[in-house]
This record gives structure tokens, sequence and C-alpha cells, in this order.
């Protein structure tokens, strides 16, 4: 009976897990195919030759190298002010008592249901009278406002789960806010800060229209950009999106290989109040 | 662990104060550029966007062949090029022009002319002393599509327009030896291939825009606009346009044409391997073909004709002008790439050239692909020059849709689509 029971879960894991790695697959077996195996009818799964052409096409042509090295930084330092400001936001609505408080938390709140491509305009008004346009501050900055209400809201949970009890052994002990935020809240916290990663990882990471938008110099683009270069008007190597796909997916998977065993600790964090 | 998040926290940050570096440093350099546009015996230099494609050897040419001779030829005069896909160049186009933040020169899709013109972001090209001597050298057709009112706004880079591709094997296997030459003959072999082959299409159509569409409607005498391309009324909605397109409904719905819906096998991909008996497509194809399925038997053949003839749409670019301070040179660049030179060189990678001097060349002569085309243009037809063009391409496009994959009435679709053109026209 046990047993049973045992089978059936790890069936329907492994059916699950099947399909979530299948388009992962089906990709990368498209990016081996040559060419003029792409469309054969009928399709086959499994190439009957396999050629690592699409790669180094995908690699060599444009500045690859170099929209992955802009990708990341944009990221690196997206992350950078999100966390930065987000966990001190977080602090401050979790232990602070403030005068306007619930509202302000209420307009912050407010950023998360506002769909982003309806901000495009005044962003970039906003962005050109700060001297930000086609440059990566442009990017950055609007990354993390953007992420900021999420994290914000994510951070807070955790930390108002953190009990009350440390705070008054701090004050005890003669620590200020400083060290209670710095030194106990958020060592504690490494939990909430994995999902908060991969989370906003994969919105900053992938991000298109503001970046199409905002960046003209060819030399500052990141990678969705020039994967959408690899489509032309008339006809597109497929063979050769799917490679530049893959090798932009790689450092984002490499993240989530990397955190996955805390994620699932982090994903409830905040979901239930100590 | 305190010691971990104490450590990391400051990289991060000392990371984000290097990009600040980075940053500030790329604003300096841009603005210098611009700045030293103006100063004499310094180089200028020219920012060009243009949709020529990545994954194609058009991209490579312009950058390691046009540009360094131009560069060669003009010193003091650099040439920055952007690529964008065509989707993107238009969209963003139109927010640098209400940003005031342009390119010197852009490649245009001849249909993008009439609404850059209309925006006031065009610089007037019939203003520089040798521009009659330049627009004579270049083909007539192609030049009239830079032309709004009564001045020229751009110039032609280069020109197309689709032939009827067909698979000699499935068509003889079915029936059917030769191309179909009219709309008669195609609708019957279409009956005959789906005969033959159950489950491939007799004919394959990418999209359902006006690029796509409006050939059918051409040639049956039915049209999008009035001449004057003041109305749609009793043109898009004509009995000779419902007819075509009842036909092309009831070909599709009885599974003879596809590729339009998403998730259907790629139109030129399908045809090379066998998914679509018939395609119409441009030069283009032929070259994919010739670099992904060498041994795929291109045939290609005029467009069906109806009862007003073979008539094709005609495509291609304009190269126009936005640059306000650095005119002069933008006119040096734009003057080469219409070069015989220049559009030697374009031709011999399947962009059909529109200098007449350069059409004499013994290596574009040479295409043994192109003579179809050629034949194809002399009836071919430019889309309405009118500015609000992308939006009645829209139209078109969402009337299209419910006429094939829903089973909206044909009549009732168009009259909805023309009252919607109108009121376009009328903005």
């Amino acid at each position: 009976m046990r047993s049973l029971k045992t089978f059936c879960i790890y069936a329907l894991l492994v059916a699950g897990g099947l399909i979530s790695i299948y388009p992962l697959v089906y990709m990368l077996l498209t990016a081996l195919k040559p060419m003029t195996l792409l469309f054969e009818f009928p399709p086959r799964f499994l190439p009957s030759e396999m050629t690592w052409s699409n790669f180094r096409e995908a690699w060599g042509s444009q500045n690859f190298a170099l929209y992955l090295l802009n990708s990341l930084l944009v990221t690196l330092a997206s992350f950078a002010l999100i966390f930065l400001l987000s966990s001190m936001l977080a602090f401050a609505y979790s232990r602070f008592d403030f005068k306007g408080k619930s509202l302000s938390f209420a307009i912050i709140m407010g950023g998360l249901v506002i769909p982003s491509l309806t901000l495009l305009i005044p962003q970039f008004v906003l962005i050109r009278q700060l001297g930000l346009f086609d440059s990566r501050w442009g990017l950055i900055v609007v990354y993390a406002a953007g992420a900021i209400p999420f994290t914000t809201f994510l951070l807070k949970g955790f930390f108002d789960s953190i009990s009350r009890d440390i705070d008054e052994s701090v004050e005890m002990e003669g620590g200020g806010a400083w060290t209670l935020f710095a030194s106990i809240i958020l060592p504690l916290s490494k939990p909430a800060f994995v999902p908060a990663t991969i989370f906003n990882a994969l919105t900053v990471w992938e991000e298109f229209p503001w970046a199409l938008t905002i960046i003209n110099d060819p030399l500052k683009r990141t990678l969705p950009i020039a994967l959408a270069n690899f489509q032309g008007q008339y006809t597109t190597q497929w063979g050769i999106v799917f490679a530049g796909s893959l090798i932009a997916v790689i450092p984002i998977i490499l993240l989530f290989l990397l955190l996955q065993r805390y994620f699932i600790a982090g994903i409830t964090a905040g979901a239930v109040k100590g | 662990m305190i010691n971990k998040w104490s450590k990391l926290l400051p990289i991060i940050l000392a990371l984000t104060l290097v990009l600040a570096g980075c940053g500030s440093k790329g604003n300096q350099g841009t603005a210098n550029e611009t700045s030293s546009g103006a100063k004499p015996g310094k180089d200028v230099t020219l920012t060009f966007w243009h949709h020529y494609s990545t994954a194609s050897p058009e991209e490579k040419t312009l950058k390691e062949v046009l540009i360094p001779k131009f560069e060669q030829e003009n010193p003091g005069v650099k040439v920055n090029p952007v690529a964008f896909t065509w989707e993107d160049l238009h969209k963003k186009l139109q927010i640098s022009g209400s940003a005031g933040d342009l390119p010197d020169v852009a490649r245009l899709d001849i249909i993008w002319v009439p609404e850059f013109q209309k925006s006031g972001l065009l610089q007037e090209l019939d203003a520089f002393e040798d521009f009659d001597e330049i627009a004579g050298s270049l083909l007539e057709g192609p030049l009239s599509t830079a032309k709004v009112g009564d001045h020229y706004y751009g110039l032609p880079l280069n020109t197309n327009t689709k032939v009827l591709f067909w698979n000699k094997e499935m068509l003889s296997q079915s029936g059917v030896e030769q191309a179909p030459a009219t709309a008669e003959q195609f609708f019957e072999a279409l009956g005959k291939i789906k005969s033959k082959y159950a489950k491939s299409w007799g004919f394959g159509e990418p999209a359902l825009q006006g690029w796509n569409v409006l050939p059918w409607i051409w040639s049956n005498g039915g049209d999008v606009l009035s001449p004057d391309f003041t109305t749609a009324e009793g043109y898009l909605n004509s009995p000779a346009s419902v007819d075509i397109l009842t036909k092309l409904k009831d070909a599709y719905n009885a599974g003879q044409i596809s590729g339009f819906k998403p998730g259907d096998v790629a139109v030129t991909e399908g045809h090379a391997s066998g998914s679509y008996a018939m395609m119409a497509e441009g030069p283009w194809a032929v070259a994919q073909f010739q670099s992904q399925f060498p041994d795929f038997d291109v045939e290609m053949a005029s467009f069906p004709a109806g009862s007003a003839g073979s008539i094709q749409v005609l495509g291609g670019e304009d190269i126009g002008i936005f640059s306000k301070d650095k005119q002069e040179e933008s006119w040096k660049f734009v003057k080469f790439m219409v070069s015989e030179a220049a559009q030697i060189e374009m031709g011999k990678i399947g962009q059909i050239p529109v200098n007449l001097a350069s059409m004499e060349n013994a290596d574009v002569k040479a295409i043994d692909y192109y003579p179809p085309f050629l034949e194809q243009l002399k009836t071919a037809k430019a889309r309405p020059p009118v500015s609000a063009w992308p939006q009645i391409d829209g139209v078109i496009n969402d009337a299209m849709s419910k006429i094939f994959m829903t089973d909206a009435d044909v009549k009732t679709e168009l009259d909805a689509a023309v009252s919607a053109i109108d009121a376009l026209l009328k903005e």
C-alpha cells in the first residue's frame, strides 16, 4: 500500500519533470540540427545529424560576448540597488512606526498592479530628463524601481516573522537599529533573498521593450536585443535563434542550480506571520 | 553567516560603482561625438540605422565591404551602423522621432516613407544640387516610392516583389505539368494536389497582411483604396475583392492553403521540404534555398493572373536622411549607397539593385534567379502611399484573420474593415 503511494508520487513527479524539461531539450536539439533538417517532414525529435555550427554562428555574429557582459553588468547592478533599497524599506516597515506608514506602504504595493508597458512613455520622458538616455544606467534604475515593490513585500513578510524578542536583546546589549538590521535581521533572512533573486533575475535578464526603447548604441545592447536581431524580416534561421537563446539562458540555469536548495525554504517566507 | 553577508554586500556595491564609471564614460563619448560634428577638421560620425539581416550576408557586406569603402573614399566621415529587426526599426524610429533623437541616415521600408514625411522627420532630398543627376541614374518605379507630394524624401535602395514558386515534382505527380498561369488553373491545381498529397497543402501563405492578400485582390480587379486614396468604400469591399477572398477561404477550408496560423509549418522551409507545393515569395527565398536546401530544385513562374492580370506587390527599401546638422555628409553616404559599386555588392547577395548601371554588371546579370522577378516587377503595384498605411495594414490583417479563421461572412467583415479604414484616412 505504502509502496503504491510512493510509486504514484514518483510517477507524478517524473511526469512533471519531463514536461518542464521538454522545452529545453527541444531547444537544445533544434540548436544542434543543421539548417536543412530543421523543417523535416514528418518532424523528427532526435536529429539524424548533429552540428555545433549554430552555436559558433550565434556566438560569432554580432558582439555576443559583449552583450552577455552588458546583461551581466546591468543585472548585477540592478540587484545591488534592489536589495539595498528593498531590504532597508522592508526593515523600516517591519520594525518602525511612523506617520503615514500604511498609506505609503499601500502606495508602494500599488506599484505591483501597474503593467510595466503602460509606464513606457512616462519613464522614457523621465529618463531623458535625467540624462540617462542611451546609457546602461537608464536600464538599471528602471529595472530596480520595477522590482522594489515585490521585493519589499517579500522581505517585509520574512522580517515580520523574526521574533521581536531579538530586537529587545539587541537593545539590551546596546545595539542600535543599524546593528539589528545589518547583523541580525539580514543574516537571518537569507532564505528570503533566494526567491527574490530568482524572480528578479528572470525579469531583469529577459527584459526587452525597455532596453530596445532607450538603448541606441550597439555597444550598450543587452542580450534580448541581440537575440531579436537573429530574426530576419522574411526569413529566420531558427537554429541560430535557439542556439543564442540557450547561451543566454545558461546563467539563469546556473543561478537556479546554485540557489535551489534554499529555494523551497524561501518561497514560504512571509506566507505565515510568526 | 554574519561575515558572509557583510562581505558580499560591499562587493556588489563596488561592482555598481565600477559600472557607474562605465556608464558615465559612455555618455561623455556620445556627447563628444555630437559636438565634434560641427567642428571642421575633425571626424564626423554618421549613425545609420538599418534592418539588413544579421543572420545573412547582408549585414556583413554592409560592415565589411561597403562602409570601409565609403570611409576610404570620404576621409573624415565615419559611419556607425546599427542593426534592428524590420519591426523594431519602425518602432524605434517612431519613438526616437518623438524624442528628437534620430539617426542621421536610415534604411526605410518603402511603406514607411509617407508616415515619417508626415511627421516632418525626413529631409527633402531634391534640395541637394546634384539630386536630379543621381535620381536619373535610378529605376523609375522604385524612385517614385520616395516621393510624397512634390518632393523626394528618400532614394530607392533596393527593390523586390514576389513570384510563384512551384514544386515541379509535386505538381507533375498531381497531374499538373506547368505552373498555373491563371487563378482558375491555380485553384484547379490546389484540388489536384490535395487529392494526391493528403498531408500537404497546395499553397502556403505566411501571413495575412496587405503584403500577402493584396496581390490576389489586385489581380482579380479589386483594390484596397480608391485611386485618389481617399476611401476604401467600393474597393476593398467590391464584388471583385469578395469574389477572390471567398475562393481563397474555400480553398483554406478544404485544407488546400495554410501557413498563416500560429504553429503552422514555416512556409519557405515547408516549400523546400514538400509541405507546400506552391508559395509566393521574394528573392530572399532563393538565397535561403541555396544556403539551407542546396538540393532543392527551385522553380519560379509569374504569379497566377486574374481578370486584371498578374499583379504582385512592390516591395523594397528606400534610404532617407533625418539629420539636420550633418546633411552634407549624410547626402554623401546616401549617394554612395545608391552608387553603381555599392548596388553591385548588395545585388550579388540578393538585394535587387535599383541603379540602372549596376543592372548591366556581369556579376549581377549572372544571377539566374533575377529574371522572373524583373519580369514580375514590370506589373508590380505599390501599396497606397498614405501615412496611415501601417494602421490600415493592421485593420486588413484583423479582417483577414476573421475571414479565414472564423466562419465570419466575407462581405460583412470587409464592410467593417472599410469603415475602420475610412475613419483612419480622415484623421
